[in-house]
């Protein structure tokens, strides 16, 4: 009878310690998601006039139902090591999609190398992402925060089972890409649907610049100091003022170029010599040492602080900077190497001209809220 | 019996036919643009003599080729092969690749012997009136960095460096921004060459281009820091200049 017990004991614990470990070794359930109906319905992204035609890739179409797991899962800390964490804790909506500090700062409380760069416009970032261009994909992109030690720092694997027995991702999952059983749940399809809401941060068109510019809307007046600005920014046809060389590097209408250069920021004897090679260290040509990202001047008042390594807290630090404080080097952008002679008005009016690029409805915009707390 | 024979011997023209417009045999054409200097590869961010007090250095060159057409003799009618592509040296960092170059392909070639090729050196009217935004990030006119605002033009060729005017080996005394582009500077260069395109094979055309002759003024050399730029149409002769230049500088090697 004692025996009997002490069987029914055992293998009843059995039982238990099993089902407890079901989640990491039993293979996830075979077509546990084909009753949920798959209707995918595309998604179209507005582009405001002036903009130019977004690119999707062939292989991640935008649905309703696939910009939607991404927004979860762009918000969600699920994707971080410990659960405190998430895309958004370093893109936030309110900061241009940056986080407003110099370097962030990941799960294990680190510093990361690098700013948070905005994500207003990813979608047409189409020469590399990340301050040195190392992802060439949205899609490639949003894989490396989650396994970078600095950031979210958790194994896809970990962050694949979570999501496998999560009480919502499987169906969303279904919803987004067609899968048939949550174990067809991968990095690569999160990844996916991460982009897919990614490329629809686009600008809303209604800044200042965007209703006078690219929808030449009737009315929308510059002030002298605005249009002085624009003036030395796009050095303007048989203007006396000076040209501040600005749209080399940020042309429209995404007010940047895409490409890398070195904006004489960082000081260095020699092309080996700069403190972070950038571009260099992806390329691995010595000629892009020291080169970054030119990165987007929309909303650029709401993006704080500024350059790669957050050096400078306000516009007018940057201003200064580009005034009077270029670091010479062999690659050093060439339109930096005169000296730009600018007055303080000057400064004044060029800061007046970034503010029409402001699109508070840009940052406002719900359907890029945290859907966790709309 | 008649009509069997008739209709069978029709069959076969049919046939034939068909398979003539099916066997139209086409090649490769491969157009490798290579750049020098004094007729040193062209590297960026190596030092050249410019000129007895001028030292350069440059960190791009790059340009946009259009209208590329070949012929023959016979033919009064022109194979039209590129619309618009861009050729790039940007990023020539050591001999090799300078003696890579940039190779842009053209594929289903009409076999055949061709005698001229044609090439547009910059954007032509047509497409000069639209802008980057009108096209997807993959085209070649989709580059921000190529459309000139203020301008409203793209621009053509991108020549941009420093100078040492000190001869103290150190690029900090003067900047050159050759931006040319504008519809009154584009140009076309017509090349007499013998070449044929064989079936299923690859035939390369190399293109060169001397930087240095694209200075090229009177006896000497522009006065680049004088004109260290070219960022507005107030500069516009000296762009047509330079742009002259590169359409004779252009040549098969």
């Amino acid at each position: 009878m004692t025996e009997n017990r002490i069987l029914i004991f055992f293998l009843l614990t059995g039982t238990f310690w099993l089902q407890a470990c079901a989640d990491d070794i039993s293979p996830d359930p075979v077509g546990d998601l084909e009753s949920i109906a798959y209707d995918p319905q595309p998604y179209e992204v507005p582009v405001p006039q002036g903009f130019p035609p977004l690119t999707v890739p062939a292989d991640n179409p935008m649905t309703v139902d696939g910009v939607q797991l991404g927004r979860f899962l762009f918000y969600d800390p699920i994707l971080s090591k410990d659960s405190t964490m998430s895309c958004f804790s370093c893109h936030l909506p309110q900061g241009g999609f940056t986080d407003n500090l110099s370097v962030s700062f990941g799960v294990e409380g680190l510093p990361g190398k690098r700013s948070a760069m905005s994500l207003e416009n990813v979608a047409f970032y189409n020469n590399g992402l990340f301050w040195d261009g190392r992802a060439h994909t949205l899609e490639e992109q949003a894989l490396k925060p989650v396994e970078d030690p600095l950031e979210l720092n958790a194994p896809w694997e970990i962050v694949e089972a979570r999501l496998r027995r999560h009480p919502d991702y499987p169906a969303m999952f279904r919803k987004a890409f067609g899968i048939s059983d949550s174990g067809e749940i991968t990095r690569d399809l999160a990844a996916k649907a991460i982009a897919q809401f990614e490329r629809i941060l686009v600008s809303s068109g209604t800044s200042k610049f965007d209703r006078k510019f690219l929808a030449k809307e009737i009315g929308i007046d510059f002030s002298e100091a605005e249009y002085n600005g624009f003036d030395m920014f796009f050095d303007i046809e048989g203007s006396p003022l000076p040209d501040a060389q600005c749209f080399h590097c940020h042309n429209t209408p995404l007010f940047t170029t895409n490409e890398y250069f070195n904006n004489g920021l960082q000081e260095a004897a020699t092309l080996d010599d700069f403190p972070d090679p950038g571009r260099g260290a992806i390329t691995g040509k010595k000629i892009d040492n020291g080169k970054m990202r030119a990165p987007s001047l929309r909303n650029v008042m709401l993006t704080a602080p500024y350059m790669h390594d957050g050096r400078f807290a306000t516009i007018e630090e940057v201003l200064d900077f580009y005034n009077q404080g270029i670091h010479f080097a062999d690659n050093l952008d060439e339109n930096l190497l005169p000296p730009l002679g600018l007055t303080e008005q000057m400064k004044s009016d060029l800061i007046a001209f970034l503010k029409t690029m402001t699109d508070t409805t840009f940052v406002q915009n719900p359907a890029f809220s945290n859907p966790f707390h709309p | 019996m008649l009509r069997t024979t008739a209709l069978f011997a029709l069959l076969l023209l049919l046939t034939a036919a068909s398979c003539r417009k099916d066997k139209a045999e086409y090649g490769t054409l491969e157009l490798q643009f290579k750049a020098y200097y004094d007729d040193q590869p062209l590297i960026m961010l190596q030092p050249y003599v410019y000129n007895d007090t001028l030292d350069v250095m440059f960190q791009r060159f790059n340009f946009y080729i259009s209208n590329v057409e070949i012929n023959s003799g016979q033919s009064v009618d022109p194979r039209q092969l590129i619309d618009i592509d861009f050729v790039d040296f940007d990023g020539v960092d050591n001999v090799a690749a300078a003696d890579a170059g940039d190779l842009i392909q053209v594929e289903k070639v009409p076999t055949g012997a061709y005698d001229q090729l044609s090439i547009g050196l910059g954007v032509p009217a047509d497409l000069n009136a639209t802008q980057e935004s009108d096209y997807p990030d993959s085209h070649p006119l989709g580059k921000e960095s190529h459309y000139w605002t203020a301008w409203q033009s793209y621009i053509f060729t991108m020549i941009a460096g420093k100078v040492d005017t000190d001869k103290d080996g150190v690029f900090d005394d003067s900047s050159i921004g050759y931006h040319l582009g504008s519809d009154p500077t584009y140009r076309t260069v017509n090349l007499a060459h013998s070449f044929e395109i064989q079936k299923g094979q690859t035939t390369r055309i190399t293109l060169a281009v001397d930087l240095h002759q694209i200075f090229k003024e009177g006896d000497g050399y522009m006065d680049i820091i004088a004109i260290p730029a070219t960022h507005t149409i107030a500069n516009l002769d000296q762009a047509i200049k330079a742009m002259d230049n590169f359409q004779q500088a252009l040549h098969i090697e």
